[in-house]
């Protein structure tokens, strides 16, 4: 089930809620891990067998290691499992068609269970952490189980270590202000995802559509852009969804996006884009690997290690590593040498920042390598045609207002003349055309199905 | 709770209407202002659970029943329009009222269906005209939105013309657009359009056209066809419906027979188009005279030969119509059956490019 959709918003959500405030606190966990595997189960019936695994294993493995701290292997014995268990399971569903295709070997794919991607890095995380001796592994599989499947952030984040969430599972409280709170933000991310990115993304589509060969430079530039606005929008948009839900809940979820569009640098972009995979890559991978510890070249090749993770994350598929690479190099440039000019060349950073964010996602958005080689030609290649008049006036409001909806000025317009008549009148607004724009729906697509 | 956390108050209590609203109010069948069935609730079996059939047909059934569902779409049609759109659900907005099919890019299907047309002009065994007829905005690219970086229809039919013995109807269209030959709201062409393949048929089979003004032209308004039932434009220009209902012995479908190729019960509801050949129907005969030894047509198309079949009427005595969409028998035995002294197969280029059914034409 996803956020954006009558089910969830005019039967799931209604009714998880009204049982959840009648349930009394002790069953609370346990109705919310019931509710989370329904969410689950609405899409794919058999794959909630994943879910019970991963609970299960990573529960038990973490059992493991609390009972046996003084042990001199077990504890290693069990994080190996964990990982082996959690990796392998990512590795069979998301890679192996994969590294299939490339050694022409023909397996068939699977489809990918939704979401696995967040929750096999969440799951591993509280393992890591337990034997890091962080935090003391959780008795109860109940509370753990309705951690790892919690509704909220189960298919697109953000990714929740346990450590931030241990307290809430146990102690939270629901408050009228918190849901008051959380409601608005879970709207404000709903109208990002149903009326900006999908807006936005049948722009997108429509150029993606295009022969490839009638392309033209403006059309191929605003294509990009579309697509940057429409992940944008709709990822930011799910993640504001799922921190809404969680407040709503009593839950705090970690902050995912910060305005990452308004950034001088690709270095200042991946401290505001989907935070948490950033945080987890470096608690989980980068330091261990020694970070920036042990010298600038082995820096830079723990870098490459965790922008080839971070690319194949997004996706099975050449590209998505491509991507990562390409922002490998651009990091350590200008983590080398462009860094210091940038911050002094205010102007000429943003406009570097585009170019560069820009090429980004039209590799992150083609995976057909023949098919992205011919698109980046057409960027750079000096075609014209009348096509842009039609995509401008077409999308020329929309573009607008993704334009102005990406910077922080709406936020800060919006503390600035805080009424709550208007503020309630304003979001209540958004919501009638969230309804409207989802029953009448022709575009409503699901972009994280291969992450 | 109003002062303290109006948001939550105004959203609960809209919720609630709506689930009330939902669980007590009407389930509609049909929605005349979209012309076409909603989805009914679907009944619970395990099977299609597991399979997650019923998962999708329930939020089907709970978009489609949604409260004040046309209320919606009137909403969204406002809001896009606010967005300055050029479009709403495919269907961009023309000049003079216009509406016009958005086709950016060849439908996959296409490739196969000319293979299976290809095929199909090689295992005939009378002589064969093909038609691929375009579609609206290809006869009438001045109306289009600029730059609207369309499908090239006339361009494709002339590529496939090389492998293909189409009769080309495209220049004679294009020749003649400063007229209605489309209708605005639909995505027809309308008894002019048809007309003018009549003609060019004629040429093609030698026989000489009737002229259009003694054809007895009948009309019926307040046409809304299919793209302003998606597109839901701020003003529309309703279309006339153009049909003629010419003489006949009878008209055959199945064990029914009428004595009208006209159902004008049809004409006074939202689903007019219905009105041509009883609606849409896989195997149907027109029999314009009853004779001993009959002059034969078979004609395999999509619903554009509704307007064109009125004029062919007038050439032969006997008429056979098959449209593989609702066809489930096999065309060889319809081909044997009887002697056929032409083979008519015509398609709009938008069917003719995504109809998976044009596979039938193989047996």
């Amino acid at each position: 089930m996803v956020f954006s959709s009558l089910i969830f918003l005019f039967r799931f959500l209604p009714i998880a809620l009204l049982l959840l405030f009648l349930t009394p606190k002790k069953y609370q966990n346990l109705l919310l891990f019931v509710l989370s595997l329904i969410f689950y189960a609405w899409g794919e019936v058999r794959y909630i067998f994943i879910m019970f695994f991963s609970v299960v294993l990573d529960y038990s493995v973490s059992q493991g290691i609390e009972h046996n701290r003084s042990h001199p292997w077990i504890p290693k014995l069990m994080l190996l499992i964990s990982l082996t268990g959690n990796l392998g399971m990512l590795f069979f569903f998301k890679y192996l068609g994969f590294i299939g295709s490339l050694i022409s070997l023909d397996l068939p794919t699977l489809t990918l269970p939704l979401g696995i991607s967040f929750y096999t890095f969440q799951t591993m995380s509280y393992t890591i952490d337990v034997y890091r001796n962080k935090v003391t592994a959780e008795n109860n599989i109940i509370d753990f189980g309705a951690f790892v499947c919690l509704f909220p952030q189960l298919i697109a984040g953000p990714i929740v270590k346990y450590t931030q969430i241990a307290y809430e599972l146990k102690h939270r409280v629901i408050s009228p202000d918190k849901f008051e709170s959380g409601l608005k933000l879970f709207l404000l991310g709903l109208a990002s995802k149903v009326l900006l990115a999908n807006n936005i993304g049948m722009m997108w589509d429509d150029i993606a559509r295009l022969p490839i060969e009638s392309l033209s430079t403006a059309t191929a530039w605003l294509g990009t852009l579309a697509f940057g606005f429409q992940i944008y929008f709709d990822f930011s948009g799910y993640s504001l969804m799922a921190i809404g839900l969680g407040s709503m809940l009593g839950f705090t979820f970690p902050q995912n996006f910060n305005y990452p569009y308004i950034s001088k640098s690709i270095t200042e972009f991946w401290n505001r884009w989907h935070m948490t995979l950033g945080s987890w890559f470096k608690e989980y991978v980068y330091i261990p690997l020694g970070g920036n510890r042990k010298g600038i070249p082995r820096q830079i090749i723990n870098l490459l290690i965790v922008w080839f993770l971070t690319g194949f994350w997004h996706g099975a598929a050449v590209n998505f590593i491509l991507w990562g690479l390409y922002f490998f190099v651009l990091l350590v440039i200008e983590k080398l040498v462009l860094l210091r000019w940038l911050n002094r060349h205010q102007v000429l950073a943003r406009f570097y920042f585009v170019f560069f964010i820009l090429i980004g996602w039209a590799i992150f958005a083609i995976s057909d390598l023949t098919v992205l080689s011919q698109y980046i030609a057409a960027m750079f290649t000096l075609q014209t045609s009348t096509q842009w008049m039609y995509f401008i006036s077409n999308y020329g409001v929309i573009l607008i207002l993704c334009l102005i909806f990406s910077t922080d000025i709406p936020k800060k317009v919006m503390y600035a003349v805080s009424f709550p008549l208007v503020e309630t009148s304003m979001i209540t607004a958004l919501f009638l055309l969230c309804i409207a724009y989802l029953v009448d729906s022709s575009y409503n697509p699901f972009l994280y199905f291969r992450f | 709770m109003f002062k303290k956390q109006p948001l939550s108050a105004v959203i609960v209590l809209m919720t609630v209407i709506i689930l009330m609203f939902d669980f007590l109010g009407p389930i509609r069948v049909f929605s005349s202002y979209e012309n076409r069935y909603l989805t009914q609730r679907p009944t619970l079996n395990w099977q299609d659970v597991v399979d997650g059939k019923w998962m999708l047909t329930y939020e089907e059934f709970i978009n489609d029943q949604f409260m004040i569902r046309d209320g919606w779409i009137t909403l969204k049609s406002l809001s896009e329009r606010f967005l300055m759109k050029q479009e709403n659900n495919g269907i961009l907005f023309g000049k003079d009222g216009y509406l016009f099919d958005k086709i950016f890019k060849l439908n996959e299907q296409a490739s196969l269906n000319l293979r299976y047309l290809a095929e199909f002009e090689k295992l005939v065994n009378a002589p064969l005209t093909s038609m691929i007829i375009p579609n609206s905005y290809a006869i009438y690219p001045h109306l289009l939105p600029k730059g609207a970086p369309l499908l090239n229809q006339v361009d494709l039919i002339e590529k496939w013309d090389k492998n293909l013995n189409l009769l080309r109807v495209d220049g004679q269209l294009l020749a003649n657009n400063a007229q209605s030959l489309y209708y605005k709201n639909d995505h027809h062409w309308n008894l002019q359009g048809a007309y003018i393949a009549y003609t060019v048929l004629c040429e093609q089979w030698g026989l000489t056209p009737l002229l259009y003004e003694s054809f007895a032209i009948e009309y019926q308004t307040d046409f809304f066809g299919t793209y302003y039932a998606k597109a839901k434009p701020s003003s529309v220009i309703a279309d006339r419906l153009e049909f003629i209902d010419p003489v006949i012995h009878s008209y055959r479908v199945g064990d029914k027979t009428f004595s009208s190729i006209i159902d004008r019960n049809k004409l006074s509801t939202h689903d007019k188009y219905g009105a041509f050949l009883h609606g849409n129907i896989g195997l149907s005969t027109v029999t314009v005279n009853e004779t001993k030894n009959p002059s034969r047509l078979l004609v395999i198309k999509d619903s554009y030969a509704n307007s064109l079949i009125p004029f062919l009427s007038m050439h032969f005595d006997e008429i056979v119509i098959v449209d593989l969409r609702h066809f489930s028998g096999s065309l060889s035995a319809v081909m044997q059956s009887e002697s056929f002294d032409q083979i008519l197969f015509i398609q709009n280029f938008s069917n003719f490019t995504t109809d998976a059914h044009l596979a039938k034409l193989r047996y």
